[in-house]
């Protein structure tokens, strides 16, 4: 309990960095957010009314501190383009994002993990040398590229673009973005199947890398834990391979998996601005790229700061996660 | 040259993958250099008007039936976009892009994320705490996004797309150097070069650092993977070179429109990309596994 507050205090400046980065960069973007609103054509008058409104004209450090004391009430502030509270944006966006980047992660564990077992068992086999070629060409292949492909492909049969079909959207009414946890609680058959099939093909694009990053490192972490003592005592008693494998390896060879796990969120949350705009799905990664073209500043702010937090966060899980796998590692014991 | 050295150049050159991978790179080399002669078709004399005649034109392997006979008399490798462009000849133009802004993007970030490893590892203190949590700071940033805020930030320009995918990369590099300086300062010979009195720069440049370099090596390599696929994606998203250039990530969101009429348009960049791609990430695995056997495991 010691532990996980100091660990939690100590990711509060790494995100107050984050947070400080994140408004200088804003405001060292080239044009003027005010006259973005005004129009080409606005009067001085206007331009400084709007300016003022905003608070664009005051000094920058009391905009900073004025971002971040609404920040600490959980106020990210109006976007400029639409007029709308940004958290509603968000509360509109981030549950799409959340639920691709889960869905890839989840096919990137549920596939990617087996696959790295079966290729470890028979190291140099063509199973081996197959699925690690097929891992080497998924780490190659941009995101974008991946779900043209796949459209090419599939999209006959499956939709590409969008979260729901209207028709189903509208008898759905869901009450939160979470479409696909709504529909499963709700007990919705087709709302439920609908936005599976929305949700497969650009999972399976976003979903490569982490793929084939976790096939690899599941396939060393195995080879180096089937080499030791203790495996090989396993076997000697004659338990079955599947105890020998599953019970034996592979828990001692999660720890590099899961750290791979987390360090992937970050790739796929980037990985999401890309794949979002393939398959035009409404989440936050192709809103806070249209907000930059748009210089939306409190858009870009609450989007760059939500995606760095959620990073800081898994990462902060994962490393939780290792007391959990290994006993042996004690949180907080430093030698 | 140690024998030492010798069969560590033994075991690279008979590394299977270190021979495909070097033989993609120097292969895709090879076609950017002679891209006007191999193809005949020189991008910056492209005419609009009388490539009108050839839009959309199916690759020369592909079915093509119906199409008019001085059309189907022209063969096109790759077939043609929109504006009649010839794919092959433009996507090995874009090569020349994918390269240099690779390269120069790596180099980037070794010049920035060299001296921060080595200062960081070497030094410690106050100043490795601050170098070490500004790169937490950044590297809390997913990288695309990182790159686009930097691009948007100083101007839309082939140098400036070059600087953000470099600075991107220079976490990766400084933690990595700064992790080979904490284990190469521990041992004897840089304890022996302290004892003599010599000053802190000999002994980084001299002692610590050329000891360190077989993991930047490998880095480096793959680095240039991962730069050529921010390129092309920062390029998707309209943030690379002006339209019109051939740029490989741009090229397939000018032609994205096409998926179904004209799939080729879309898929030949696509396919110049992995290719290259996949050859630094051989050319770097390889190099892992002989230069640096205890770095198999990431």
């Amino acid at each position: 309990m010691r532990y996980l507050l100091g660990r939690l205090f100590s990711i509060l400046p790494v995100l107050l960095g984050v947070s400080l980065l994140v408004f200088l960069l804003v405001r060292a973007i080239p044009g003027d957010p005010a006259r973005n609103i005004a129009g080409e054509r606005a009067s001085a008058e206007l331009i400084e009314q709007i300016r003022a409104e905003h608070g664009f004209d005051r000094p920058l450090p009391v905009q900073y501190l004025t971002f971040m004391g609404r920040l600490s009430r959980g106020d990210f502030g109006t976007s400029i383009q639409s007029r709308q509270s940004v958290s509603g944006e968000i509360a509109r966006r981030f549950p799409a994002t959340i639920e691709l980047a889960l869905s890839a992660i989840l096919l990137a564990t549920l596939i990617g993990v087996p696959l790295g077992i079966a290729a470890s068992l028979r190291p140099n086999s063509f199973l081996d040398a197959g699925s690690m070629a097929a891992a080497l060409l998924g780490v190659s292949v941009p995101v974008f590229c991946l779900g043209y492909v796949l459209i090419l492909a599939v999209g006959d049969y499956l939709p590409y673009a969008g979260r729901m079909d209207e028709a189903v959207l509208r008898e759905f009414a869901p009450r939160t973005s979470f479409y696909v946890l709504e529909a499963a609680l709700r007990l919705n058959g087709r709302a439920l199947f609908n936005a599976l099939s929305h949700l497969l093909l650009p999972a399976l694009a976003l979903s490569s890398v982490p793929l084939a990053v976790v096939a690899r490192i599941t396939r060393s972490s195995m080879l180096e834990v089937l080499g030791q003592d203790y495996v090989r005592t396993a076997k000697a008693k004659g338990l079955s391979q599947r105890a020998v494998v599953l019970k034996h390896a592979l828990r001692n060879a999660l720890i590099p998996i899961v750290t791979v796990l987390g360090i992937q969120t970050g790739y796929l949350l980037g990985g999401a601005v890309l794949t979002e705009t393939v398959f035009s799905w409404p989440g936050m990664g192709w809103f806070v790229v249209q907000a930059i073209g748009e210089r939306d500043y409190p858009v870009i702010q609450a989007g760059v700061l939500l995606f760095a937090t959620t990073f800081v966060l898994v990462n902060l899980f994962v490393d939780l996660a290792y007391s959990k796998l290994d006993p042996r590692v004690q949180l907080g014991v430093t030698k | 040259m140690s024998a030492d050295d010798r069969h560590t150049l033994r075991r690279l050159v008979r590394h299977r993958g270190v021979q495909i991978g070097v033989a993609i790179v120097a292969l895709w080399v090879l076609l950017a250099a002679l891209a006007t002669p191999l193809t005949g078709y020189d991008h910056s004399a492209f005419d609009p008007d009388t490539a009108l005649d050839y839009q959309n034109v199916p690759p020369s392997w592909w079915d093509r039936a119906n199409l008019p006979p001085d059309v189907e008399a022209r063969t096109f490798l790759a077939g043609t976009d929109d504006l009649g462009h010839d794919m092959f000849g433009l996507v090995l133009y874009g090569t020349r892009y994918s390269l240099t802004i690779g390269f120069l993007a790596v180099a980037i970030s070794l010049l920035v994320g060299i001296p921060l490893g080595l200062v960081s590892g070497y030094f410690g203190g106050w100043l490795d705490t601050l170098i070490m949590r500004s790169i937490d700071v950044v590297m809390a940033f997913p990288t695309i996004l990182l790159a686009i805020c930097i691009v948007t930030v100083l101007g839309q320009s082939l140098v400036n797309l070059m600087v953000a995918v470099g600075l991107v990369g220079v976490p990766g590099i400084a933690r990595q150097l700064r992790a080979e300086v904490l284990r190469v300062k521990q041992l004897e010979f840089v304890q022996a070069a302290q004892a003599l009195g010599f000053g802190n720069t000999r002994i980084l440049f001299g002692h610590v650092f050329p000891n360190c370099l077989a993991p930047i090596i490998v880095l480096a390599t793959l680095s240039t993977a991962t730069a050529i696929l921010e390129t092309a994606g920062l390029g998707f998203v309209g943030l690379g070179p002006e339209p019109g250039t051939p740029e490989w990530g741009l090229i397939i969101s000018e032609n994205r429109n096409l998926l179904t009429q004209a799939p080729w348009a879309v898929l030949t960049p696509g396919v110049a990309i992995v290719i290259l791609v996949l050859g630094f990430n051989l050319l770097g695995d390889g190099l892992r596994d002989v230069l640096d056997p205890r770095l198999k495991k990431r």
